[in-house]
């Protein structure tokens, strides 16, 4: 406190050395006395009521401290208020310089966006690839994004509270799931990933599978390409699906190590077992399915022999 | 005996405030304890200063009528037996009782101190300012302290450790409590009975408490669940924010005009609290500066307001008890609009993080068998942890071996941890934006109105 300042307590900031009044006074109120001294330097006058909330008018005796502020004391408030104003803004400026508008989780792909295929670096990587395109199918169709649908399939009880929460029906649920699946096997003949007799062994699987049967297919991709033996489990039956599906592959090439199909010629792409293969096709396959696939080789073998 | 009772009455008005934020560290220790919710944990903060806000003024009534001493004994005895009911609580029903009581105890206490520090000092600027300051350096105080003795012992511990520390700060009341109970004449205030609060200073102190409330409540939640730090680990952070009020207390003196201190320190807080809300990673070390700003705001706003209200009023202990009253119903107030918005955008923000470490989990070359494995026991962690900022690190041990299998589980894992601080980060965000804007408001009744004598 400055040596001019008003509010300087006439006992020159000393401890008080009186004893508190006792006995018929009260204490509070001779305090109070002295406080009105240390404020406005008299002890007799009695305390004066600051200009409050309230509409009463201001009494002629002003406290100290609302005396008009002598220059030192104005410059001094006028200092702290910018130092206030400058460090607030130094500090809010500096933090959005780096970056703090920008701190918060990163964006998701929008799952209807078709993502590229990449070259594929083996038989995992296609599978993966088209699980992934396949859940971004399904996420499209149920607008919801790629990774809820991946979390949403993890157990039966948060597909269940997923479900529940999103206020989708189990007929909504198969039909975005086919549809999604569907989407990949397009995808990945499109990019040349997978044999197009493959895609069509997975698009006519995909219509006849039960929703329960849909989402393992979608958590391990693999079983669309493994030589078929998942979709053979799926499919209940004893049929030797993946090998079909494999010699099917092998007739245009590509395999199912995926790269892509394109035979060297027409006579390397028919092999002598064909016949045999299409025989144990329409012997081992549900009815459904047999329909679909001859409709499907019927058209991949005019669009072989008749380019 | 002035100087050892005026030790001791601030160091009750200290403990009293303090107990308003003491806790704010071991909320996260009491809600897994509990197994309740944020907004449910948020009442054992939001009872204390409720029942502070309402009882602040008939305390200081109370005290008027049967002598400062003997209300100051009463309420620290009330306190001390709401301490000891909350830390033997064994649920959260009997933890919110305890601290409504506490918080009684408490606006009987700290409102008779004020009649009595001015007596103790002889002087109504110094017993004012001594008032003010310990309730500030309390509340500060109070987080890291709480941290404190929840990392080393409990968080019972924490009430448990105040009975008797109210009730030594209690035994210096002995002379007063004799003095009174041989003859107590009910002062009369000169000027008249009117003693309607200084209406403007106290709205502002209202807000600027709202704004408080979040720099006190929010960061250490920030800390704890956002960023997974320890209570210990958090109370050093935290404990910049008393350091800096220290700091701020210092430079308030330098300057006598109490409007001045009062709009910067308003200013001070809001851009502290703004900084927190542009927060650009998830290092204490960003913490800091926003905390130094905010500390040095509360100091200087708090004493020129509370000044400013209670100063040269007829009434000093119930003018008191009004500032009380603001400041504790500003915290209400602040903790009940910002709770809910945080946790609302927690929630959202805890969807987008796991969205973004799904994308991680799915993007990264981790074989996808692997995958599905990891994925399944993500899922398994974040439905044990329910809505809380989930811990994933457990889904990933124990790591592979294979150096190479490692450093793409780790590399997915600090994906992940990153999305999820950024998350965590970016939730707080708004709350913190709309404290920074109370802090402001309070520009208002600060600057503008003339009835407001500073």
């Amino acid at each position: 406190m400055s040596a001019e300042d008003p509010t300087e307590p006439l006992d020159g900031g000393e401890s008080p050395t009186e004893p508190i009044p006792t006995g018929g006074e009260n204490p509070t109120e001779a305090l109070r006395d002295e406080a009105s001294a240390d404020r406005t330097g008299t002890v007799d006058e009695q305390p004066t009521e600051r200009m409050g909330s309230g509409d009463e008018a201001p009494t002629e005796q002003k406290p100290a401290e609302s005396r008009a502020p002598h220059q030192s004391e104005l410059k001094s408030g006028t200092g702290i208020l910018a130092a206030s104003i400058l460090a607030s803004i130094a500090l809010i400026v500096t933090y959005i310089f780096a970056g703090g508008l920008d701190y918060k989780p990163t964006p998701v792909a929008d799952p209807c966006d078709a993502r590229a295929w990449t070259e594929p670096s083996g038989f995992e990587d296609t599978a993966q690839q088209l699980a992934l395109s396949a859940l971004d199918g399904a996420a499209c169709e149920l607008g919801v994004s790629r990774e809820e649908l991946t979390r949403a399939i993890a157990t039966p009880e948060s597909q269940t509270e997923f479900l529940e929460r999103n206020d989708i029906s189990d007929g909504e649920f198969s039909d975005a799931l086919r549809s999604g699946i569907t989407r990949a096997a397009d995808d990945a003949e499109d990019a040349g990933a997978i044999d197009p007799l493959i895609a069509s062994g997975i698009r006519t699987a995909v219509r006849v599978l039960p929703v329960e049967q849909l989402v393992p297919l979608l958590q391990d991709a693999s079983s669309l390409l493994d030589g078929g033996a998942g979709l053979n489990d799926l499919l209940g039956g004893d049929t030797d699906l993946g090998g079909i599906l494999d010699n099917l592959g092998d007739l245009f090439g590509g395999g199912s190590e995926g790269g892509g199909g394109g035979g060297s010629g027409l006579e390397d792409l028919i092999p002598d077992n064909l016949p045999q293969d299409l025989q144990d096709l329409q012997d081992q396959l549900p009815p459904e399915i047999q329909d679909e696939l001859d409709n499907q080789l019927q058209q991949g073998l005019d669009g072989l022999l008749n380019p | 005996m002035s100087r050892t009772r005026t030790f001791f009455l601030a160091g009750a008005v200290a403990l009293v405030l303090a107990d308003s934020s003491i806790v704010v560290l071991a909320l996260p220790e009491i809600f897994r304890e509990f197994d309740t919710s944020i907004s449910g944990v948020s009442w054992v903060l939001i009872i204390f200063n409720l029942v502070l806000a309402l009882l602040a003024v008939p305390g200081a009534w109370a005290a008027r009528q049967y002598g400062p001493g003997r209300a100051a004994a009463v309420g620290l005895a009330v306190f001390a037996g709401g301490s000891l009911a909350c830390g033997l609580a064994t649920g959260l029903g009997p933890l919110l009782t305890g601290r409504a009581v506490q918080a009684a105890g408490g606006a009987i206490a700290v409102t008779a101190a004020l009649e009595m520090l001015i007596v103790a000092t002889g002087s109504e600027r110094k017993g004012i300012a001594t008032w003010v300051g310990a309730g500030a350096v309390g509340a500060a105080v109070g987080p890291g302290l709480g941290g404190l003795l929840t990392e080393l012992i409990s968080w019972q511990s924490i009430f448990l450790n105040q009975v008797p520390v109210a009730i030594i700060a209690a035994v210096p009341l002995r002379e007063a409590i004799v003095e009174e109970t041989r003859e107590w004449r009910i002062p009369k205030i000169p000027g008249g009975d009117d003693q309607r609060p200084h209406l403007p200073a106290n709205i502002a102190l209202a807000l600027v408490s709202a704004a408080i409330a979040a720099t006190l409540f929010l960061v250490v939640l920030l800390l704890i669940e956002g960023w997974r730090m320890t209570p210990i680990e958090a109370a050093a952070v935290v404990t910049v924010l008393p350091v800096a009020a220290l700091a701020g207390a210092r430079l308030g003196r330098a300057v006598p005009s109490e409007r001045m201190r009062a709009a910067a320190g308003a200013i001070f807080l809001a851009g502290g609290l703004a900084g927190l809300a542009l927060l650009p990673g998830a290092s204490f070390v960003y913490v800091i500066p926003p905390q130094i700003l905010a500390g040095i705001g509360l100091a200087l706003v708090l004493s020129a307001l509370t000044e400013a209200a209670v100063t040269g009023r007829s009434g000093t202990g119930i003018h008191g008890g009004w500032t009380i009253a603001a400041r504790h119903a500003g915290v209400v107030v602040g903790l009940l609009i910002l709770t809910p918005i945080f946790t609302a955008q927690l929630d959202t923000e805890r969807i987008n993080a796991l969205d973004a470490g799904t994308a991680a989990l799915l993007d990264s070359s981790i074989p996808p068998t692997e995958k599905l494995d990891l994925g399944a026991r993500l899922a398994d962690q974040i439905d044990l942890q329910g809505d809380r900022v989930p811990d994933v690190r457990p889904a990933f041990e124990p790591l592979p071996t294979d150096p190479v299998a490692r450093d793409e589980y780790e590399d997915v894992l600090g994906k992940i941890e990153g999305e999820l601080d950024r998350a965590a980060t970016h939730a707080f965000s708004g709350s913190f934006f709309i404290a920074a804007l109370f802090g402001l408001l309070a520009l208002l009744p600060i600057g503008l109105t003339r009835r407001l004598d500073l």
